[in-house]
């Protein structure tokens, strides 16, 4: 019963969502107040629909209710509860229910919270949001339910991938999907704006918090899903261009951009057109990712889901969708009025540049990312695009960016002096000139981009310290005041501080990571010692365990370096039988400069020892670090009051009164 | 019925949800909306001002500009005013709308009638009565031994009914129950060496493969009866082995190697575990590998378990039984075994045995499907 009443709503959900879809929109084009208030107990009544239907098929894994067809062939008795439940979002149909749900609660949000937006453009940011869910939900009754049934039901449930069985996967969906969905609400209101013609001081006020939320999301879905490939792929890389982690980065550096626009739109009342722009890109690309992803088109790790009406059915989708907004957007953008003005030498200035940066960024990848679909579609050949691609094409944008990202912040609004920032950068430039050359004669193996790299990231990071000092007036008064000054920053500054700040740390991880890793793979009997980079490891043995669902060899490595360390290091290679698949589970120590990493392989019959493979990984603690330094960044800027929804505080101000029926 | 019951209630609750806000007219003003950011701004302004972080001529730039947007926002508020007049008579009729919410329900029967199964009730996996037949069949096997069990204690001499209660609790996987009842048998036939394996086999189930002295004494007694006896000399020599004492180990599974027929399903572990014991001893494989290649082997084979499944043997002595009692044991036997292939679908020999016995009872239709499946694995 259960699982049928979760199968109705669902399909309820879909037509609430085709109402909330159109009437609010002709009532906000009538002037209609009675079509209007639909849009708001629509929008509730939507995610408490899908709401029911999620917790129905998370009670059909949990039980493991081998009659409903998605339970049986993602699911199996002996899988560990975390994975049951995780095994609900696991899975194509699942997962699409997820970013349904999601995208369901971002409408219900700003239906239960939005009490100071302009009801006309709530009503439509409502609407497009509703549009959006009608198109995702009658993707997933029509071609990818998760509520079809099988009779009779199979003894057991197929299994769910091995790969995904971990913790670290069993979260990077859902905080992905908060990202992309997140990015959702951002396109509404751009929508919106542009069905209306206008943008207020409201719209901005509340893309901003929206777009920065989705941003931290996306921020922790990626690095969560980078972390997962970094110990459980077992090479110990962390990143490999690979199109669905494109998928997921494009929108990433879209929604980054829109970040700062989305500032000076609310700032300084301009680059209002170039905001929507982004809005509908940052969307678009997450659609595209989706694509990618879900209809199958590309074979990768995490390709799992094919299904050619699938992949027309989203591809569609993205067309209207996207389509749709920039027709619009090419109708109605020219319409939009900026009043505040502003000089090249400006931080709106600087602003503007870096986000076409990240444009471009995002478009290379973009093309280089479809370029071998499309290759593959015009029966051309098979062309594959990888990291030599990316990186030459991707690195030498970020450079001039970073560049800017020290300096732009120095700036002030609408008109800077180029000259002054400069001086008060005199620090930054010298420790990171310094700092790149010393790298360069001191480290072996020191190429010219990795201490370039060690240069922007001592640059970055001392000029967003050096802003820091300058806003406090540090060494211009005593020392008291600047503390005082300290103390009064408002959060949002201090978000900026952080993640760039943030994002200097994890250039430095991935420059070291990537230029000075140590690898050693060999045969090992017990009782042999390796070393590898000044760390000595010995393999102590290796013995047979069983895990839950799981049997595993676990070896057991001694390693030593000098006196004082005695580390134990446990990699696994795991046997999984539902279904059918063997993993790795590398063991991981971190230190502060760098992660050691061990795994175990397949027993070498001819020597009777085991092959192992020992990594060195200088600095990637520092990438981790970075990235959780940013995502806090995020989460400080959030809570500033001025970034906050709902209502502004009127205890300050006499607001004069308002005669709001509500 | 609840599910109607529930779905019902559920699209009432939402009908009503939606359609009240529609009936009850609300009328707002919208620029208003912004009037409150802008005061908002404006405070930001001065509070950047008090902390320093703006110089006064900047804030004052500022002030301005937010001013301005707050003068414009006005004018709209009362330009929207005087439109909201002009647009009053101008109603998108309501009734278009009810209707379209009235629509609902049907589109939703309708589309989940299509793909949804309302008769279907949740099938959690704790509540399902999978094991069901085989639990069944148990009960009936449960009630079987227990007759067999009486009449034999009133008539102890049957040598064929000890032998098949013993195979019967193994079946019900009682194995310290069927090892006492082979040791009847055994007594009633002291040299029959295939009874004093089962009497070994048995005991070594109950005790979870742990080799008792008890054991080894009924393997060797097999073995001594029956120099030819395969089941002996492979427990005896895995025994061995265990203890590592691989030279006995090797010893004996080169005999069994030697005197097994060519295909026999043990070959495989036996060959697999026999290099091993060579390799620990350091023996030249080579001085007994001629014996070993020359005796063709088929791949996937493993060491099968003992026989649970009924053989021609038991169905013979299930000829001694009365009619009915022997139509239900065969049953059972024959379901039990169809269960378990059906979790192990790839298990050739299985199926062979599941054909011959849905022939002899008769069921020529059972039986032809077990063969087609038999020669489908044959190839």
């Amino acid at each position: 019963m259960i699982v049928e009443i979760g199968h109705f709503s669902l399909i309820l959900a879909l037509f609430i969502a085709g109402l909330q879809g159109t009437l609010p929109i002709i009532g906000a084009h009538r002037n209609n107040h009675s079509l209007m208030a639909v849009a708001v107990p629509a929008a509730i009544i939507q995610f408490i629909l899908i709401l029911g239907s999620f917790i129905a098929l998370t009670y059909a894994f949990l039980v493991s209710d081998f009659s409903v067809i998605n339970v049986a062939s993602n699911s199996h008795t002996a899988k560990p509860i975390l994975y049951k439940i995780s095994g609900v979002w696991g899975n194509h149909e699942g997962s699409m229910l997820l970013w349904a749900l999601i995208l369901a609660g971002y409408g219900a949000a700003i239906a239960a919270f939005g009490k100071n937006l302009r009801p006309s453009l709530k009503v439509r940011i409502l609407g497009v949001q509703a549009l959006i869910g009608t198109g995702i939900l009658a993707f997933i009754i029509l071609t990818s339910n998760p509520f079809l049934r099988l009779t009779p039901a199979p003894l057991n449930g197929n299994g769910l991938n091995p790969l995904l069985q971990d913790p670290g996967l069993a979260f990077h969906p859902p905080l992905l999907y908060l990202g992309y969905v997140g990015l959702s609400l951002t396109f509404s209101f751009a929508v919106a704006a542009l069905i209306e013609g206008r943008v207020d001081a409201a719209w901005a006020r509340w893309v901003r918090p929206w777009t920065l939320a989705a941003w931290g999301f996306l921020t922790g879905g990626i690095v969560l899903g980078s972390w997962w490939a970094y110990y459980e792929l077992g090479w110990g890389g962390w990143w490999f261009w690979d199109p669905v982690e494109n998928a997921s980065f494009m929108p990433w550096l879209a929604a980054t951009a829109l970040l700062h626009s989305a500032i000076v739109s609310e700032k300084r009342d301009s680059l209002k057109a170039w905001t929507i722009f982004l809005a509908i890109m940052a969307f678009g690309l997450s659609l595209l990712g989706t694509f990618l992803v879900r209809s199958g088109v590309i074979t990768s790790v995490h390709a799992f889901a094919s299904d050619p009406t699938r992949g027309v059915f989203i591809l569609l989708l993205l067309m209207v969708t996207i389509g749709g907004a920039f027709i619009l957007f090419a109708w109605r953008g020219p319409t939009l009025k900026s009043s505040g003005l502003f000089q090249p030498v400006s931080r709106e200035g600087g602003l503007v540049i870096n986000n076409f940066l990240l444009t471009v960024a995002a478009a290379s990848i973009l093309l280089g990312t479809l370029y071998p679909l499309f290759i593959d579609v015009l029966e051309l050949g098979k062309v594959s695009v990888g990291a030599p691609y990316f990186e030459s094409v991707f690195v030498p944008m970020m450079i001039p960016m970073i560049a800017i990202m020290g300096i732009a912040p120095l700036l002030k609004w609408k008109r800077g002096d180029f000259k002054t920032a400069l001086e008060k950068l005199k620090l930054a430039i010298v420790v990171s000139v310094i700092g790149g050359l010393l790298v360069w004669v001191l480290i072996d193996r020191a190429s010219a981009l990795a201490s370039l790299g060690m240069t922007i990231s001592l640059w970055l990071f001392v000029a967003t310290f050096t802003e820091l000092a300058v806003r406090i007036k540090l060494f211009k008064g005593s020392l008291r005041e600047s503390i005082k000054h300290l103390c009064r920053q408002p959060r949002a500054s201090w978000g900026m501080t952080f993640a760039h700040a943030g994002l200097a740390i994890t250039i430095a991880g991935i420059t070291a990571s990537s230029s000075w890793k140590v690898e050693s793979i060999q045969v090992m009997k017990f009782g042999d010692q390796v070393s590898v980079a000044g760390y000595n490891y010995t393999l102590k043995n290796v013995r047979e365990i069983q895990g839950p669902n799981y049997m595993a060899l676990r070896g057991t490595f001694i390693v030593n370096k000098g006196n004082n360390i005695n580390w134990i290091l446990e990699p696994e290679k795991r046997f999984y039988s539902n279904p059918v698949m063997t993993t790795t589970e590398a063991s991981i120590r971190p230190t502060f400069f760098g992660d050691l990493y061990a795994v175990i392989g397949d027993k070498d019959e001819k020597s009777g020892g085991y092959i192992t493979r020992i990594y060195f990984n200088p600095l990637v603690p520092w990438m981790w670090a970075g990235a959780i330094i940013m995502v806090l960044g995020a989460g400080i800027s959030l809570t500033d009051r001025r970034h906050r929804v709902g209502a502004p505080s009127s205890n300050r101000v006499p607001v004069p009164e308002i005669s709001a029926n509500e | 019925m609840i599910f109607w019951v529930t779905s019902v209630v559920i699209l009432v609750g939402v009908l009503i949800a939606i359609i009240v806000p529609i009936i009850r007219v609300r009328a707002n003003s919208s620029h208003e909306y912004n009037t409150p950011i802008y005061y908002d701004q404006l405070n930001e302004i001065k509070r950047d001002l008090d902390i320093g972080v703006l110089s006064p001529l900047d804030g004052e730039a500022l002030k301005a500009e937010i001013e301005k947007r707050l003068e414009n926002n006005n004018k709209n508020i009362i330009t929207e005013a005087t439109n909201k007049l002009k647009e009053a008579g101008a109603r998108f009729p309501i009734v278009v709308a009810i209707v379209m919410v009235g629509v609902i329900p049907f589109m939703s029967y309708g589309l989940y009638l299509h793909l949804g199964s309302p008769e279907k009730q949740d099938l959690p996996f704790a509540k399902r009565k999978i094991i069901s037949s085989v639990d069944t069949a148990n009960v009936e096997m449960n009630n079987l031994v227990k007759k067999l069990r009486e009449r034999l204690d009133q008539n102890p001499n049957q040598l064929k009914g000890w032998t098949l209660l013993g195979k019967s609790l193994v079946n019900l996987n009682r194995f310290s129950d069927a090892s006492k009842a082979f040791k009847r048998a055994l007594r009633l036939a002291p040299n029959r060496a295939e009874i004093a394996v089962s009497v070994a086999e048995t005991g070594l189930m109950a005790k979870d493969g742990k080799f008792s002295q008890e054991v080894r004494y009924f393997l060797k007694m097999a073995q001594k009866l029956n120099q030819r006896e395969h089941k002996a000399l492979y427990y005896l020599g895995l025994d061995a082995f265990l203890r590592q004492k691989y030279s006995v180990a090797i010893q004996y599974w080169v005999d069994l190697i030697s005197i097994s027929p060519i295909g026999a399903p043990w070959l495989d572990n036996v060959r697999g575990r026999l290099v091993i014991a060579a390799k620990a001893e350091n023996l030249m494989i080579s001085s007994f590998t001629s014996r070993l290649t020359s005796i063709p082997q088929r791949p996937n084979n493993t060491l099968q378990s003992p026989e649970l499944a009924p053989t021609q043997e038991d169905i013979n002595s299930a000829n001694e039984m009365s009619g009915k009692d022997r139509k239900n044991f065969i049953r059972s036997m024959v379901e039990k075994l169809a269960n378990r292939l059906e979790s192990e679908p790839n298990d050739l020999s299985g199926w062979r045995r599941l054909a011959r016995a849905y022939k002899v009872l008769g069921d020529t239709k059972k039986a032809a499907m077990a063969e087609g499946r038999v020669r489908e694995l044959e190839k």
